[in-house]
């Protein structure tokens, strides 16, 4: 009996004070769902927010790229694109520099004597092709050559070769004029004339924005409008100029050729058979029935 | 006579825990309510923004395939960007040597004739060598280049050399320092 008063009587304890014990259970549960629900969630959001911030960075740097980008089909200054290849081509321009030659020689009047250019390799298409490993952004190639005429016409060459496309400097100048015998001698200029080509490789990322047009290369855009365009049209045929086939094959196939060469080696060997039998056949006779000396 | 009523007493006590249990009960409650909103709230903003996230990486898909679209544009305005920056380069290198051919052949006429010309774009300067047909003339000539006009013009001009041939023609070098277009 006395053991039973010692237990402790929870169904009376529940009927009697059954608020406190919901009380005290709530505030275990409130305890519960801080930890569990609350603030086991401030790291994930913050994480949350972190990256949701990191990705709206990287949604304007899209957006504005790709507007830049649909921007440019009305840009006026990348429509000039095709003019800026002629100035600065992305090929060694030995063609353009040799036509520029010929056509500034002959609008100034001056004759061009001992030319000589060492193009290496010519057709190498440098800003697609070549994989190279420094920064170089453009090569060069150097022309050297003579020309002579009156210094005025020369002056006039050296102005005129500098304003042609593509862009060219003359970086060495040597004009002698012996007027001690001639008062009107001609001048004779030894120069070496630099043509430059765009050689950087070009890499872009998705992320990576576009460059923007400067006030000063808009400048240079100006500069460029300026400059006397090359006339030469780019070659991509062997052009004959009707000259017939220049390696005298007039349109023979090589089975042709080598039939035709054989049929001639056959005749040939029959010809010599031919002299050779009439010879013998000659001497036969000649041996057999000999002719009778009219002189004795 | 002392008043015994522990009934009294008890009953008494018993209200005053009830009270304060409805009292604890009722902050409980509240405290449980709040939470539970607190952690609604918590739940949806964490909602509210893995929806902007996923929105966010649907955009940039989106955009990404419009710019891989236009790769070629691209690559095109990069080549012309630095195409034009090349072409800056190379300007600023020239110097103005035909400007000062001209300016002097056309400084120095009927008093001396341009008889030769050096040119090095690496070494920057421009020597020029005059003929002038008798001292009067080189005279004059010395009067130009020693001119405000010219040395406005052209601040660097060294005279380097002076010689008299024997047909009596004065030959004078000139080493002029060149600008640049930097």
């Amino acid at each position: 009996m006395s053991e039973n008063n010692k237990e402790f009587n929870w169904r009376l304890f529940w009927n009697t004070r059954k608020e406190l014990v919901l009380g005290i259970l709530f505030f275990v549960l409130s305890l519960m769902i801080l930890l569990i629900g609350i603030l086991q969630q401030i790291k994930p959001i913050q994480n949350d927010l972190k990256e949701l911030k990191d990705k709206q960075a990287e949604l304007a740097k899209f957006s504005e790229k790709a507007e830049q980008l649909k921007q440019l089909a009305i840009d006026p200054n990348f429509s000039q694109s095709s003019s800026i290849d002629k100035v600065l081509p992305s090929h060694k321009p030995l063609l353009e520099i040799l036509s520029n030659l010929n056509s500034v020689a002959y609008s100034s009047e001056v004759v061009i004597k001992n030319f000589s250019l060492n193009p290496g390799e010519i057709a190498t298409d440098t800003t697609k092709v070549k994989k190279t490993t420094n920064n170089q952004r453009y090569d060069y190639l150097d022309l050297d050559f003579s020309v002579s005429g009156p210094l005025w016409k020369i002056q006039n060459f050296l102005t005129l070769i500098e304003q042609v496309t593509p862009i060219s400097t003359v970086t060495n100048i040597s004009i002698n004029r012996n007027i001690d015998e001639d008062k009107n001698a001609q001048a004779q200029a030894d120069l070496v004339l630099r043509t430059f080509f765009f050689t950087q490789p070009i890499k872009t990322t998705i992320t990576s924005p576009l460059p923007v047009i400067a006030s000063a290369d808009r400048k240079i855009i100006e500069d460029i409008n300026e400059l006397i365009p090359n006339t030469l049209e780019q070659q991509k045929d062997v052009i004959t100029g009707n000259r017939g086939n220049l390696f005298g094959l007039q349109n023979q196939t090589v089975n042709d050729l080598e039939k035709e060469l054989i049929d001639s080696q056959q005749t040939t060997q029959e010809e010599t058979v031919n002299e050779n039998s009439t010879v013998n056949s000659e001497l036969m006779d000649a041996i057999l029935n000999p002719k009778p000396n009219n002189e004795n | 006579m002392i008043n015994i009523n522990f009934f009294s007493n008890r009953v008494s006590q018993k209200v005053k825990q009830k009270k304060q249990d409805a009292k604890i009960f009722r902050i409980s409650s509240y405290v449980l309510i709040g939470i539970t909103l607190i952690m609604v709230a918590t739940f949806t903003f964490k909602f509210y923004n893995n929806l902007q996230i996923n929105d966010t990486n649907k955009k940039i898909k989106e955009y990404k395939e419009s710019i891989l679209g236009q790769e070629n544009v691209e690559i095109n305005y990069l080549i012309f960007v630095n195409k034009i920056k090349v072409i800056s380069e190379i300007y600023k290198k020239r110097s103005n040597k035909q400007e000062a051919m001209n300016f002097f052949a056309e400084a120095f006429t009927d008093k001396a004739d341009i008889i030769g010309m050096n040119y090095q774009e690496d070494q920057g300067g421009l020597i020029l060598q005059l003929s002038s047909d008798n001292v009067f003339k080189l005279q004059e000539t010395n009067e130009i280049l020693d001119s405000k006009e010219l040395r406005q013009q052209y601040q660097n001009i060294e005279k380097s050399a002076l010689a008299r041939t024997d047909l009596g023609n004065y030959k004078l070098t000139l080493t002029l320092e060149l600008k640049t277009n930097e």
